[in-house]
């Protein structure tokens, strides 16, 4: 114990640590280490994505299609295609149908707008395509783009395509989930088969919660668990008053079966705009062939879309 | 999306190991971890510093905490700053946002737990009880980007930041228990009182820090003075376990934890080495965990159990830390303490040279340190004195014990007619201006005309009153001087006592002492006034009058010896022995005594009790003298005495 019995010393003892603390204080100092945790959630995931970036133009040119394809077709490689889809409507009332279809761009004509942007490339039938044996059509491949506001549309082309179940159209064709669909293509004279392994059928569930008026208005999304990694949920709005639907966002997510939309995606949605929102979810199995000559995406993909009223 | 959190405050582990109540080293007392009831040895103030490097991936360095202590007589109080106590964890959300280019882009959070302040305060009821509180301030700093989706003309997204920052105090009650210098004990609480904002926004709600009410309970046992061994328990399941050894001024100590949220069971351990100087006590120690710190952490473990402490988590890293103790008494130390006092005398506020001259009180005291001391005792009578009165300066030894004097001083201007039961404060100074040690014990203040019956004593009645004599006798005198004028010089003396006796004996009566309860002394004044008294109050009146004229005076004490004692008076007439014809020719009625130049001197026995006239009184005074202290050897065998005035 040090004894001081001057009061002078011991403000001079004082008045040393205090300085000495405060230099320290100065040029001592670091922050402890954070600690970084990496991401090995398998529980949440949601990645989120706008798809639909003008809400007042339903002929926006997104590339999105009842197929779940989604990829602008300025990057869109070849394509097959396999779609398992179910559409609840609010009535709860599920139809299904089938769809199948491949595209194959010619690389060296492009299709630019007055912009000289780059809109899509031609598309070319190089000869006969099956799926399952099932001889697919032809038909046009034509989208709609708007030009210095000019709505204008553009045929691309042919694809080859077969749609069944729906809108009375009775094509023996079937997608079968969770199996192989076989694929054959005559490609000018030469023999082109494989076998393309479809996903689980996904059948989901939408429950939406809480109130707009408060802010809180979320929606809790289920669906069965499947075999993929993650599954994309695209969220839409279904314009008032017609039977048009826009999708607005993307979101992947974990195969975990649960999602909650929070309320600040919900409650953006503009009600004056949109009556329904679709909540469209797709399990897919996605292979893309990227080689210097030539790519090819195959994909197959189960999907279900639900409309709800928006509140 | 982060939907689970469990995360517990602070629990007992301290960065310097655990060391018990620590009765060697005031460093640990700093924790309030394993001290929550502030128990501390500090005489006056306390200063800690505690600075350390953190090996993460990167090696950084921290001040983890300021500490600042105050004792004050048997309370104490802390507080400390601890900038280091903290712990932030970045992670991903979960949520990622595409952008234009279609990378993902992930949304991060930053949740921060910090312990800021705290302040302790304890009360050592005796010195085996000691019950006190800390108190501790911690924020939580919470960060969470999110995505929004903005509905304009163009549908977007935007990356937002939701943040929320949370304080919160808590407060915790212990109490420690020494059962003797092996065994000592610890109980406290561990989150008793909690207080402070609540999180608003429910992302957040589930990642504060939780309270749960628990307790820890520590035992500390000394089995040999150079080995301690403590261990403390909570009922978070967690405990420590150390072991400290003592060689001198150094001291190692090892602390083993559990904490049930770490791996391994023994998760970790805090070796220490200490140093303890005069002024400073250093530590250095390091905190060693058996599992690796450095590896990845996946968001899934935090998400599931948190962390339950924020220095000391799965996610803390390996340290190394000093800390610096400075220990500043302004108190000087005690170097002296009383055994016992022991008054000796009463206080007879007349005998005012007395106590200058004798002591009226010892104390037995003793010397604490190693070194020769040197006391100054003081003391102080209350009612008597304003100020402490300094007694002489007395060396003690090295752990010896003296026996000390004091001595008082009652001013003359003290008065009280009746006695007083008073208190004396005694006092013991060595070196500050602050007594080392002080006792108070009671004392009996006399009245002004008490005496003790030591005839010795009554020659303070007989100066006190001398102004009231001079003026008396003055008086008498000049109404006799045509007398005094026409005798020879050598006479003088003789005839002014003479004259002073017929003057002094016109109006008074002999009353054997008029209070009974005690011996009572009247002063002149008051003999004159009342115009009678016993044979003190006569002598002290005729010595008073006759030594206000200059004539030396001395009372002849004539013992008790089983009669009742009596006190007459004698003067000094400065005749030499061959003038003695000149006031009588009996050889028996005079005395010859030396005056201090050698000379012999013609002194009168006067028996002042005598009331009739000067002759009569001087002739009682003789034979009694002559009998009881010449022919009985009175002053040979100590019966009778002669007490000169001055």
């Amino acid at each position: 114990m040090f004894n001081l019995n001057l009061h002078k010393e011991m403000k001079k003892l004082i008045t040393y640590l205090f300085i000495f603390t405060l230099l320290f204080l100065f040029f001592a100092c670091d922050k402890p280490a954070p600690t970084e945790l990496i991401d090995d959630s398998l529980e949440e995931l949601a990645e989120y994505e706008i798809l639909g970036k003008d809400i007042n133009d339903e002929f926006y040119s997104n590339g999105f299609d009842t197929s779940g394809v989604t990829q602008n077709l300025n990057r869109l490689p070849n394509l097959i295609s396999l779609s398992g889809i179910k559409v609840t409507e609010v009535n709860s009332k599920t139809d299904e149908f089938s769809f199948a279809q491949a595209i194959f761009f010619d690389r060296s004509k492009p299709i630019f707008d007055s912009n000289n942007r780059l809109l899509a490339y031609h598309t070319f039938l190089p000869g006969f395509v099956r799926f399952d044996r099932h001889l697919a059509n032809t038909v046009p491949f034509r989208i709609w783009y708007r030009d210095n506001g000019v709505l204008k549309d553009t045929l691309l082309g042919g694809k080859y395509q077969i749609f069944s179940g729906r809108h009375g159209n009775m094509h023996q064709y079937r997608h079968g989930h969770n199996s192989l669909i076989n694929f054959r293509l005559n490609f000018f004279g030469q023999e082109i088969s494989f076998d393309i392994p479809t996903p689980r059928e996904i059948t989901g569930n939408v429950e939406l919660q809480g109130n707009r008026n408060n802010g809180d208005l979320r929606a809790v999304l289920r669906w069965d668990r499947g075999n993929t990694e993650t599954v994309n949920i695209i969220i839409g709005g279904r314009v008032r008053n017609r039977d048009n639907v826009m999708p607005l966002y993307q979101v992947r997510t974990k195969d975990d079966g649960r999602l909650v939309v929070p309320p600040r995606f919900i409650n953006q949605i503009p009600v004056q705009h949109f009556d329904k929102i679709v909540f469209t979810f797709i399990r897919r199995f996605e292979r893309t062939f990227d080689d210097a000559n030539n790519d090819l995406r195959v994909s197959s993909q189960s999907i279900h879309s639900i409309v709800v009223n928006l509140p | 999306m982060i939907t689970n959190g469990s995360i517990l405050s602070q629990s007992s582990f301290g960065l310097n190991g655990y060391w018990g109540l620590s009765l060697n080293f005031n460093t640990p007392l700093y924790s309030y971890e394993s001290n929550i009831s502030n128990y501390s040895h500090l005489e006056d103030w306390g200063f800690s510093f505690l600075y350390g490097a953190e090996f993460s991936k990167s090696t950084n360095t921290n001040i983890y905490s300021i500490s600042l202590a105050k004792t004050l007589e048997k309370h104490n109080l802390s507080t400390r700053f601890t900038p280091g106590y903290q712990k932030e964890f970045i992670f991903n959300t979960g949520e990622s946002i595409i952008v234009e280019d279609t990378s993902a882009q992930s949304l991060t959070a930053n949740f921060t737990y910090k312990e800021l302040f705290g302040i302790g305060y304890s009360y050592k009821f005796t010195d085996q009880f000691n019950a006190g509180a800390t108190f501790r301030f911690f924020t939580q700093d919470f960060s969470q980007e999110i995505v929004t989706p903005i509905f304009e003309d163009t549908l977007y997204l935007v990356r937002d930041t939701q943040e929320e920052k949370i304080n919160f105090w808590k407060a915790d009650i212990g109490v420690n228990y020494i059962l003797n210098e092996y065994l000592n004990f610890s109980l406290a609480s561990i989150n008793l009182l909690n207080f402070g904002e609540k999180a608003e926004n429910s992302n957040f709600e589930q990642f504060e820090i939780k309270r749960d009410l628990a307790a820890l309970f520590g035992v500390n046992v000394t089995p040999i003075n150079s080995l301690a061994v403590n261990f403390i328990y909570e009922t978070t399941s967690s405990y420590q376990m150390s072991l400290n050894g003592y060689l001198g001024d150094l001291a190692l100590g090892l602390t083993l934890f559990h904490d049930k949220y770490q791996e391994p069971t023994i998760a970790g351990m805090v070796p220490t080495i200490s140093y303890k100087g005069e002024i400073f006590e250093l530590f250095l120690s390091g905190v060693k965990y058996f599992s690796d710190r450095k590896k990845d952490f996946g968001v899934t473990g935090f998400l599931e159990n948190g962390i339950t402490n924020i220095i000391n988590n799965p996610y803390s890293f390996d340290k190394v830390l000093l800390t610096v103790s400075i220990n500043i008494n302004t108190i000087a130390k005690k170097s002296v303490e009383f055994i016992d006092v022991q008054v000796v005398k009463d206080i007879y506020p007349t005998f005012t040279d007395n106590y200058i001259d004798y002591p009226f009180a010892y104390a037995e005291i003793v010397n604490l340190t190693d070194e020769y001391v040197n006391v100054k005792p003081m003391a102080r009578i209350e009612g008597v004195n304003e100020e402490n009165i300094q007694s002489p300066i007395s060396s003690i030894a090295p752990y010896d014990t003296a026996k000390v004097p004091f001595y008082i001083i009652v001013p003359e201007t003290y008065v009280s007619d009746k006695a007083v039961l008073s208190y004396a404060d005694f006092y013991l100074f060595v070196l500050s201006e602050q007594p080392d040690d002080q006792f108070q014990k009671a004392v009996l203040i006399n009245s002004n005309n008490s005496w003790d019956g030591r005839v010795s004593n009554l020659q303070y009645f007989i100066k006190k009153d001398l102004e009231f004599s001079i003026n008396y006798s003055k008086a008498v005198l000049s109404r006799n001087k045509t007398l005094l004028d026409t005798l020879h010089n050598e006479l003088e003396d003789f005839y002014k006592a003479k004259i002073l006796f017929y003057e002094f004996i016109k109006h008074l009566t002999y009353i054997s002492d008029p209070r009974a309860s005690g011996e009572y002394v009247q002063f002149p004044n008051e003999t004159i006034e009342l115009k009678g008294g016993d044979c003190d109050d006569l002598s002290v009146c005729y010595s008073s009058l006759l030594e206000s004229v200059g004539i030396q005076t001395a009372l002849v004490d004539y013992k008790a010896n089983g009669k009742v004692r009596h006190v007459n008076v004698l003067f000094n007439t400065k005749l030499v022995p061959g003038q003695a014809k000149l006031i009588t020719n009996n050889d028996t009625k005079y005395f010859i005594r030396e005056s201090f130049d050698g000379k012999d001197e013609i002194w009168l026995p006067v028996e002042v009790t005598s009331l009739t006239n000067f002759e009569t009184a001087w002739s009682l005074g003789s034979e009694k003298f002559n009998k009881e202290a010449i022919n009985d050897l009175g002053i040979v065998k100590g019966k009778v005495a002669i007490i000169d005035i001055y």
